[in-house]
């Protein structure tokens, strides 16, 4: 049995049933960890929410997702809730917004600890600095005592990353998490997650537009176009043979550091004529 | 010596945020020739964009000068800045946000044609539909986008609108800050090329602000790299990247993701 098992999963919003990913399989091995990828409209994030049960009440779901053997679609938001934080956990990209600006990071991070596992306070304080100074904060008992707008973006973000691990889930489902950071912030974020991910044994799944960021942290990727998965395979194989004119597309607007500075710079139009961009 | 297009002494900016007083660029100087390229790199907070918006006259710095083509622009007070506002054009990171939402696409592209301090400085009789029409095959988007909304095009599209607009006094000088890091990586490209294309037809100087140093390596001939307020190497873009004199620059270089292929 996969840790996580997506068959044939379509997803439509709305009365007029616009399809926003359409017959979605996939499957994720415990400990393995997969890229998705696609531009904004691709229908990755929707694959992500339909994943978690956080899809919106206008979203009809068809098809079916296993998570560990239990099925996500249909079932109720009090079942679901059990789950969200405990088997899987999720990494948003807008670090600011997923916390909650009025109550201290400490705080936060071990509510998902109290309402999960029923630690009291007191031991819960041991373990969030511990976990705090496992991605990477330097004085993590400073952090924990501060609010969401002392830390900079990078430390958010790896409050969130503390917070979707300190269960150790089966799944972290990361949604873009570096997008909003610097360069720099990005590297160390990413060594982090790879580094937390593997110390804990978690599967991941990760969503990004970019290839190069994918990279850093997975060796299997799937691409998604317009609501459907059109190439998947090892990071390798996506680069030295892909068979689809859209991946071939993205592997070389991805490759920046190629491009001769001043040249015309590939685009996914130049492999792959879809609808004008 | 000719005059440069661009010239700042000892410019300081501090910003007071309630009792706490962040000293945002410390004392930069700078000059910049007609027909150059600059790339200002750094992380947030290292007084890149503080920079530029001192440039582009739309902040005042704390102490220090800039002159444009050798006029003080520092003193000036705005009704005095039309030659600035008509010459100097910025085209910002995220068009969701920086395209009035309510307003049609013609009158956004042509709205700084409109204004009464740039209007005085253009030669008369500029005709505004025939304007619109020439800077929306400049940046290729459909003739009929005019009567369109901001809403009812994608992100790169929208970065192409704020690019018209940007183009329409026909500037001498565009200012991007970080004018492709709210886009897919599949749709840079497109807005990477159109802007090397531009700059070189219409002869452009530009000034670009990133933290992405790829972005900056292939748009811009000379490269400034920012810290803490101050410029900490600057030099042309080629010998920056090749051999990189400070740490920091090191540390930016190294961090740029790379495709990593294992096994």
């Amino acid at each position: 049995m996969s840790l996580l098992e997506v068959s044939d999963l379509t997803v439509s919003f709305g009365r007029r049933r616009v399809e926003a990913v359409r017959g979605v399989s996939f499957r994720l091995e415990a400990g393995q960890r997969l890229g998705v990828i696609g531009e904004s409209g691709s229908g990755k994030t929707v694959t992500a929410l339909a994943v978690m049960g956080l899809l919106p009440e206008n979203a009809h779901v068809s098809g079916s997702v296993r998570l560990a053997g239990t099925e996500i679609v249909g079932r109720s938001e009090s079942a679901l809730a059990g789950l969200r934080g405990d088997v899987m956990s999720m990494v948003f990209q807008e670090p600011m917004t997923a916390l909650d600006p009025t109550m201290r990071v400490g705080r936060q991070v071990a509510e998902v600890l109290r309402l999960h596992q029923g630690a009291e306070s007191g031991r819960a304080r041991d373990r969030v600095v511990a976990m705090l100074g496992e991605v990477g904060l330097a004085d993590p008992e400073r952090v924990a005592d501060a609010f969401p707008h002392q830390l900079s973006g990078g430390q958010r973000q790896r409050v969130i990353l503390a917070m979707a691990l300190i269960n150790s889930p089966d799944l972290v489902i990361c949604d873009e998490p570096t997008t909003a950071l610097d360069v720099t912030v990005q590297a160390l974020v990413l060594e982090k997650l790879d580094e937390v991910l593997t110390a804990a044994g978690a599967a991941c799944l990760f969503i990004s537009h970019d290839l190069a960021v994918v990279s850093q942290v997975c060796d299997q990727v799937m691409v998604m176009l317009d609501g459907e998965v059109v190439e998947a395979g090892t990071v390798k194989e996506l680069f030295t043979a892909a068979t689809h004119p859209y991946t071939r597309g993205l592997v070389a607007t991805s490759r920046l550091d190629l491009a001769e500075p001043g040249e015309r710079l590939p685009t996914v139009e130049d492999y792959y004529a879809g609808e004008q961009r | 010596m000719t005059e440069p297009l661009y010239r700042a002494e000892a410019l300081t900016r501090r910003y007071r945020n309630g009792r706490t007083e962040v000293l945002a660029l410390d004392a930069v100087d700078l000059s910049l020739d007609a027909g150059q390229r600059l790339g200002i790199v750094g992380e947030s907070g290292s007084g890149k964009s503080t920079l530029v918006r001192l440039l582009a006259g739309l902040d005042r710095p704390t102490s220090g000068r800039v002159w444009f083509e050798g006029t003080e622009i520092t003193g000036l007070p705005e009704r005095r800045l039309g030659f600035l506002r008509a010459a100097v054009q910025m085209v910002f990171q995220d068009p969701r946000s920086s395209l009035n939402p309510r307003m049609n696409v013609g009158d956004i592209i042509t709205e700084p044609l409109r204004s009464r301090l740039v209007r005085r400085q253009l030669p008369g009789g500029i005709d505004h539909a025939r304007r619109l029409a020439e800077v929306l095959e400049a940046v290729d988007l459909p003739a009929d986008s005019g009567t369109r909304y901001p809403h009812e095009f994608s992100g790169g599209q929208r970065q192409r609108i704020a690019i018209a607009r940007a183009l329409a006094p026909k500037p001498e000088v565009l200012i991007a800050d970080e004018p492709v890091s709210a886009l897919d990586v599949s749709v840079r490209a497109q807005v990477l090329n159109l802007l090397t294309d531009l700059v070189a037809a219409q002869g452009l100087t530009l000034i670009v602000v990133s933290h992405d140093l790829m972005v900056v390596r292939h748009l811009c001939d000379r490269l400034a790299v920012m810290r803490q307020g101050r410029i900490v190497e600057q030099g042309d873009t080629a010998s920056v990247y090749g051999d990189p004199q400070t740490d920091y620059t090191k540390a930016l270089l190294a961090a740029v993701p790379k495709i990593r292929i294992e096994g």
